[in-house]
This record gives structure tokens, C-alpha cells and sequence, in this order.
């Protein structure tokens, strides 16, 4: 192999990296916010007593987790407008996309948190005359999100990996700004092994203060 | 409190349950008297836990009529069948029945004064202030002032159920349902749960007691009440059920919890 590395590509262009950086960072921190309100609400409809919220919540879980996120972005974009009748931006466009998916796999993380919560705990805080409202926000939910935090961290992981996808729409993120990059530069060697580089970096970083969450939230053993 | 001293502050009629096709209570009438200790006994599966659990609608009897404090439990339908409460008027109710579990079933995520705090605070709406004065108080009653801060995982078996004791008397019910309560503990920390809940008797709270603790039963009872296969078999004072039962079933089953010839001989003092 004869190739000559030249990663000086990478450092002359860093300010215009460094905006895909924070396109990728904030459409991922969007989506994340979302996708918990999502996760939280679905996750509770799809316990609930009620085949009125029970069974809907189980069809958008189930349409969401079966189809491609890549489908779900091009279709948000393309196809939303020409229903609801306004247009989307590509970023507008990612981020409800990546808020669905991932509320769609939160949702299921919320589920499992509570239907792991002892059901005499549930009895307990009934006959004591808590609504199921009132048990669900004081005991079900804060001993659910806490066995969550680590899932939920993941999550974010995985909307972070996703949001590469947006480029394809024209998002100027991590991934768009290398592709820009390196048909410009001719460096494509370079910037996409960086562009690598930078996911793992981020990704590690988050699954480290994964670890460093779990554990401060863990309840006294 | 105020409730008639000769009304029933529970009156169970012709309570009928059957979980799948096996009938648990075949029709158990009875009353529970304010001011008194009930204590049920009788062989596991005899529906004692599940007379309890209907009272404060865990479970909904089939047919039948159960009053708490002179107040239907349900909507009795004229056909014998009976419908649950709205969910409003359930929870008002069970807010004055406290209920003692078998596993204590405290929230693991609070501390023990979380836990008795949380129904005065939400249910009876009082402030932070007088709703952790009213949990400070209950928990000194059970003896556990000192762990007020310490979480259930950080507390011995009976220090838990004395938690769950004062979490249930924290409400100001006017009926405390204890099933099973020392059943889950080891030999040793059984006398501190059984002292705290004698201290209550003392108070003339009114309490139904589901336990296989006979002597503990026969010192604090002022009602025995054997159950059989779904049905009141006896019913009367201590001393009645204990030494004279007049059923050859409470004699057999006294007999093989307490000991060979216990029952006719009377308990050891």
C-alpha cells in the first residue's frame, strides 16, 4: 500500500466540522428529549388498564419498531407534508423521525421498568388511597426511570448513530460535512476514518457517563 | 371517628368469591365490631387473606354485601351481584382502611419517613410540615423513631413491617386489616412486630387479624373467628375457640398448629 495519509484535510477544515458536530449534537439531543416524552407517555398507555390507550400504544410501537429509520425519515419528509399540508425542514424532518424511533424503543424500556415494579408495592400505595395516577408518579415511575437511566443512555447512543442518516436528506451534520469534505478535497480516506474517529469518541464518552449515571441513581443496597 | 360503638365498622354478607373454578369464600358473613381485635385463623386456602382483600376491594367478592363504617363497599345489584365503586369514592374509602401486608411491600426508592409521609401528604393533602409531624409520631409509635431515615433495605424484616404498621396508621384509618404480618419474618424478629401491634390493641384501635400465631391470637383477641373452606365455621371469644371449640374441624386444625392435645386441654398458659 502506497497511499499517502494526509490528515492536514481534517485540521485546515475544522471549524466547518465542528458545525456538523453541533447540527448532529443538537438534532440528537432534540430527538432524545422527544423520544422520552414519547417513551414515558406510550410506555404508560401501553400498561394501562384501557384497550383505549393500551392497543393504540401497541400498533405506533409496533409500526415504528418494524419498519427501517431510514424509511420512517424519507417518509416524514416526503410524505407528512403532502398530508398535513405545511413542508418540513430536513432538520425538523430528522428530528421527528429519530423522536418516533427512538420513542418507540423507550417506550418499551418504560414498560418493562414498570411491569418490573412488584405488584404489591401497587397494592400497598392503593390501600393507602392513591389514585393510579398518583401511584404511577410516586412509586411505579420513580423506581421505573431509575432502572431506565442505563437503556435510556443507550438510546441516545443509538439516535446518535441514526442521525447519520439525516445527511442523506441534506442535514449538515457530522456525516454530511464529511461527505462535503471529502468530494471537495478529494480526501475521502481522511475525513471519513476522522468522521469515525468522532462518532466512537462521542459514543464511548456517553456510554462511560452511562455507566457513572446508573450508578449514582442505583438505590442503596 | 365518628361511628355508632354498636354499629359493625365491618359487615361482611353472604360474601361469595370464586378465583377460576375454585370457590374461596362460599358466603361469609360477618361483623367486625368498632373498637375490637378480630382475629381470623384457619388452614391456609381457608380464605381468610382474601376476605381481607375484598374489604378494601383488592379483590371484588362475586356476590354479597360488604359495609365499612355503615358504607356499602360497591353497588349491590338486587340480584345478589355487586359492582365496584367509581375510582374516586374506592379511593376515599381505602384511604380509612389501613391494610398490613404479609411481605410489608414498603417503596424501596424512600426512606422509612418517605414512606409513611407519602399518604398523608398526597391522600389527606395535609402540608409537608404536619404530614412528616404525622410520620415522625406514627413512626415513634412502632419504636422506630431513630430509623426515620433509614431505607428499607437498611432495615431488619420486622423493622420493615413496623414501617408498613405506622405507613398504614398515618392515614387515620378507622380500621387496620393485618394479614399475615409476621409470617414472612424470621422466628426471631416476630415478638417486636406482635408487640407493636399489641400496643395498638391497647389504643382500642379496631383491627382484623389474619395470623397463624395462635397464642398471640388467644392473648390479644377479643374475637376469634375460624374459618373453613370459604365458610365462618366459629366465632366467639378466645377462650371459647380456644378451649371449648364446639366444631370438630377448629379442634382438629387448633390441634395441628398448636400442638397434640392442646386444644381440649386448653393452651398453656
Amino acid at each position: 500500500m502506497d497511499y499517502q495519509f494526509d490528515f492536514s484535510v481534517v485540521w485546515t477544515n475544522w471549524r466547518f466540522l465542528l458545525s456538523g458536530l453541533i447540527v448532529t449534537l443538537k438534532v440528537t439531543s432534540l430527538a432524545l428529549l422527544f423520544a422520552s416524552l414519547m417513551g414515558v407517555v406510550v410506555g404508560v398507555a401501553r400498561v394501562s388498564r384501557h384497550g383505549g390507550l393500551r392497543i393504540p400504544a401497541y400498533g405506533v410501537i409496533g409500526a415504528l419498531r418494524n419498519t427501517p429509520t431510514l424509511v420512517q425519515l424519507i417518509w416524514v419528509y416526503y410524505c407528512l407534508p403532502i398530508l398535513v399540508g405545511f413542508t418540513v425542514t430536513p432538520v425538523m424532518a430528522a428530528v421527528i423521525a429519530l423522536s418516533l424511533t427512538g420513542g418507540a424503543y423507550l417506550a418499551e424500556t418504560v414498560k418493562g421498568g414498570i411491569q418490573g415494579i412488584d405488584s404489591g408495592q401497587i397494592e400497598a400505595a392503593q390501600t393507602i388511597g392513591l389514585s393510579d395516577l398518583q401511584t404511577m408518579r410516586f412509586v411505579v415511575l420513580p423506581q421505573a426511570l431509575r432502572l431506565m437511566v442505563a437503556p435510556f443512555v443507550n438510546e441516545f447512543i443509538t439516535l446518535l448513530k441514526f442521525s447519520s442518516l439525516a445527511s442523506i436528506l441534506g442535514v449538515a451534520d457530522l456525516t454530511y460535512t464529511a461527505q462535503a469534505l471529502s468530494s471537495t478535497a478529494f480526501r475521502p480516506i481522511e475525513t471519513f476514518t476522522f468522521l469515525g474517529i468522532e462518532y466512537f469518541v462521542l459514543c464511548s464518552v456517553l456510554s462511560l457517563l452511562a455507566r457513572r449515571v446508573s450508578a449514582h441513581f442505583a438505590l442503596p443496597a | 371517628m365518628n361511628h355508632a360503638a354498636d354499629q359493625p365498622m365491618i359487615r361482611f354478607q353472604g360474601v361469595e368469591k370464586t378465583f377460576g373454578s375454585t370457590a374461596v369464600l362460599k358466603g361469609v358473613s360477618l361483623d367486625v365490631m368498632p373498637g375490637r381485635t378480630t382475629v381470623l385463623i384457619g388452614a391456609s386456602g381457608s380464605g381468610k387473606t382474601t376476605l381481607l382483600r375484598c374489604a378494601n376491594g383488592l379483590e371484588r367478592a362475586d356476590r354479597g354485601r360488604i359495609f365499612v363504617a355503615g358504607e356499602p363497599m360497591g353497588l349491590h345489584s338486587p340480584d345478589g351481584s355487586f359492582a365496584p365503586l367509581p375510582a374516586r369514592e374506592l379511593q376515599r374509602r381505602r384511604a380509612a382502611m389501613g391494610m398490613v401486608f404479609q411481605r410489608f411491600n414498603l417503596f424501596p426508592h424512600m426512606t422509612a419517613l418517605q414512606n409513611v409521609m407519602l399518604g398523608p401528604r398526597e391522600v389527606r393533602k395535609l402540608s409537608a410540615k404536619a404530614a412528616e409531624a404525622v410520620a415522625q409520631e406514627q413512626l415513634a409509635r412502632v419504636g422506630l423513631a431513630a430509623k426515620a431515615h433509614s431505607y428499607p433495605s437498611q432495615l431488619s424484616g420486622g423493622q420493615q413491617q413496623r414501617v408498613a404498621i405506622a405507613r398504614s396508621l398515618a392515614m387515620a384509618p378507622k380500621v387496620v386489616m393485618f394479614d399475615e404480618p409476621t409470617s414472612a419474618l424470621d422466628p426471631e424478629l416476630v415478638g417486636e412486630v406482635l408487640l407493636a401491634i399489641r400496643r395498638l390493641v391497647d389504643d382500642g384501635l379496631t383491627m382484623v387479624i389474619v395470623t397463624h400465631e395462635m397464642e398471640f391470637a388467644r392473648q390479644v383477641a377479643s374475637d376469634v373467628v375460624f374459618l373453613e373452606s370459604g365458610r365462618v365455621l366459629e366465632h366467639g371469644p378466645p377462650e371459647q375457640i380456644f378451649r371449648h371449640p364446639t366444631h370438630g374441624r377448629t379442634r382438629e386444625f387448633l390441634q395441628r398448629v398448636i400442638g397434640a392435645g392442646a386444644a381440649s386441654a386448653g393452651v398453656p398458659e
